[in-house]
Formats: C-alpha cells, structure tokens, sequence
C-alpha cells in the first residue's frame, strides 16, 4: 500500500512537470520573435548621420514598447551593398534596388527548429526618393526603419492603418516614427 | 489525498514552466557582448522577406502600368535563384523567383507580348530553401484575375526575357474574394473593380494620373 501511495506520487511529479515543460515550449515555439534579445543591428558605414540618428531612435522606440530592451545600433558598421547576406549579423544596407520593388525589405532567418528569428537583415532600396524631413515628395527614413526593425523582432503586418506596422506607406508620411498601441500589443505578446 | 495529488500535480506543472524558462534565460545570459545568431545552413531555411511597399491608389495603379489584362492563372512554373544561372550566390543580391503564367483574356491598357504570359513573383522554393515574400500575392492554377503590369526595373531585372512584375506589386493583383463566391469584383487589399467596367475607367484614371503630385528625384545618399 505503501508503495503504491510513492508510486503515484512519483507519477504525479513526472506527469505534472512533464505537461508544464510541454507547455512551456509550445507557448514558445508559436511566439516568433527574435532570438536572443538584445538584438543588434550594424548600419552601412556610408549613411548618414541623419540616417544613422534615424537608426537609433527607431531602436528607441521599440525599447519603449513595455518589453525590455529589445534591439541596439551597433557601433559597429560595414560596408556591404548586397542584401540579404547569410553571415550571422543583422546588417542594414542600402541599394538601388528599382521599382516596383519593396520601399524598404526586411530578410529574416528563421530557425526551422526553434521557429526563432536569428538573422535579420534591412535594406533601403534607394530607387525610390528617402528623406527624413516629412516633405511631400519624399518616403520617410526614420517611420520605415522603424517599420522593419519591428520585423526583425518578429511583428507582422497589421490592418491598423495608424500603427508603425501598417503594410505600406505614402510619400510625406511620418507617423510611423512613433508605435502605436497596437505595435505595443504585439512586441508584448512575444516578448513578455 | 486526492487534495493531495491535485496539488503535488499542480506543483509539478508550475516547476515544468518554471525550469524551462530558467533553461531558456540562462542561454541568453551567458551570452557575452553582440550575440551571434546560430544558423543550420544543413535543415530546411525559410527566408522570409517583409517590407514596406509604397502605397498605390487605383489611379496610380493605371497611370504606372504598361499592360492590364483580365484573365486565368494558368500554371506555375519552377522557382529559381535570380542569379542569370538560376543557382545561389553570396556575392550578388539573389532572391528566389517564381514566374506564373496567365493566360490573356481582355487587354484594357497596352499590348501584351502574347497571349500567354509570365508574370513574376518574388517567393517559392528550391532545394531546401524557401522564401517568402509577403509583398507578393499568391498564385492559383485556374484563378481569375484582373492584373496591372509592368515592365521590370529591378536590380534582378532579366531584360533579354519576356516576362513582365506587378505594378505595386501584391497591389497590383485583382481576384475574387474565395469568402464571398457571389461578389462578381474583383479585389486587391484596398479596392475593388469590376472588369465590366475597367475599359471605361481607364482613360479617366489616365488623366487623374497626369495631375497627381509627382516624386522627388531619388539622392541615393542617404
């Protein structure tokens, strides 16, 4: 009698822990996000200070959302034109990469295992007129690259049209600079 | 003791999470400075491309397009590398293509090459990579579409072949809504056309077109 009563409860502990570690992983496995955070993005060594500022404050914004610190500009840069590059480094380029193609394109690497982002990569393509000044006939820098780090932390598109991950942008646009609740809800969900 | 077991049972299902969180964490803390993402170049990769496209409204979608034709999907041809052989490189920009044809049924603007075309997509598979690219609409063999196109200016552009890209890329696709099998438009994400009308239309569009405000010139430089 004695030893059935340790029995069960051996099978008990083995049966409870083994639910919570499943559920635990499943939990994570559906939760694509990047991984390990912080990540950190390395930019074109020939941008802008302009651009480079714009970098920084998009990584800012994301750190902001309620979710730790998520992201970092590198301070260190590199030199490549070609994108995506598979070499273990989230690095934004630029290129005249013509139309119609993506305003901006983030490459993400994702582990088939894990089901995490490992490697992500950003490029502008220039193709198209970029400034950072809100003016008419230009895209905004600093709303969509903000816009693809939120990619790179794992966020897809949404259908709220005010929100930071909104598909697509017009020229003279800048509110994607700042994330809305809706970006927020989504880092939070992966991240917290 | 059933109480007991309840709570023994509970207790272990808390410890299940708890360690394997504490697993997980402890990776990341022995981490030291910029961490390096691991990659099994071996397993199966998905590459997946999102981005922010530029917003395209009907009128802009007629004024940039070439051709726009109505009608069927009619196969999918095998994905390649971008690469002028077809395989994969590290030293070039190299994404994975897919060309669909469709075969013309009305022509409302331009003249299309023939009557079947091809019409190319950034996404598809080979060998074990696959790549997904959101900003380009999925294909189906026997779909009825209504598409605006254009000729390629991509850096990954092949000039000596016949093919021609979307304009706007996935805005540039019109299809029946599957949900909604008794709606006789056809849709892209924003808008809807109905290709009875399209014909009337596009002259209307043309000169809305020419009075839209125009881009600033690319600096590159940024």
């Amino acid at each position: 009698m004695q030893v059935k009563k340790w029995g069960m409860g051996i099978l008990t502990i083995i049966m409870g822990t083994s639910l919570g570690v499943g559920a635990a992983h499943a939990w994570s496995l559906n939760s694509r996000g990047y991984s390990p955070v912080p990540a950190y993005v390395h930019a074109y060594n020939g941008f802008s200070a302009e651009t480079k500022q714009a970098i920084s404050t998009a990584c800012s914004q994301w750190n902001n959302a309620g979710a730790g610190n998520l992201v970092y500009q590198s301070s260190f840069e590199h030199s490549l034109t070609n994108s995506p590059v598979q070499n273990n480094s989230n690095d934004i380029t630029r290129g005249f990469r013509g139309t119609p193609n993506y305003l901006m394109i983030t490459s993400t690497l994702v582990n088939s295992t894990t089901n995490k982002i490992v490697e992500a990569d950003l490029d502008i393509n220039v193709s198209y007129p970029f400034a950072n000044d809100g003016s008419s006939g230009n895209y905004d820098i600093g709303g969509n690259i903000t816009h693809e780090i939120g990619h790179l932390l794992g966020l897809e598109h949404t259908t709220d049209t005010e929100a930071t991950m909104y598909s697509s942008s017009q020229m003279g646009e800048t509110k994607k600079r700042t994330i809305e609740q809706d970006d927020k809800n989504g880092i939070l969900f992966l991240y917290k | 003791m059933k109480k007991a077991t309840a709570i023994l049972f509970g207790a272990s299902i808390c410890i299940g999470v708890f360690g394997y969180y504490s697993m997980s964490s402890n990776t990341a803390i022995t981490t030291t400075s910029a961490p390096v993402p691991e990659v099994q170049t071996s397993q199966p990769n998905t590459i997946v491309v999102k981005g922010v496209i530029a917003a395209k409204s009907k009128t802009e979608l007629v004024g940039e397009s070439d051709v726009i034709i109505h009608g069927k999907v009619k196969e999918l041809l095998p994905s390649a590398w971008s690469n002028p052989n077809g395989e994969r490189g590290q030293d070039v920009r190299n994404v994975i293509q897919t060309d669909v044809v469709v075969h013309v049924g009305k022509t409302f603007k331009g003249e299309p090459y023939a009557k079947d075309i091809a019409v190319r997509i950034e996404k598809g598979k080979v060998g074990n990579t696959t790549w997904v690219s959101e900003g380009y609409p999925d294909f189906t063999p026997g779909e009825e579409v209504v598409l605006f196109l254009c000729q390629d200016h991509r850096d990954v552009a092949v000039p000596q072949e016949s093919y021609y890209v979307l304009t706007g890329m996935l805005q540039g696709k019109f299809a029946h809504d599957p949900k909604h099998p008794e709606d006789k438009q056809l849709h892209n994400e924003k808008e809807a056309i109905d290709p009875t009308q399209l014909a009337d239309e596009i002259a209307t569009e043309e000169e809305a077109y020419k009075k839209l405000p125009k881009p600033a010139k690319p600096q590159g430089n940024i």
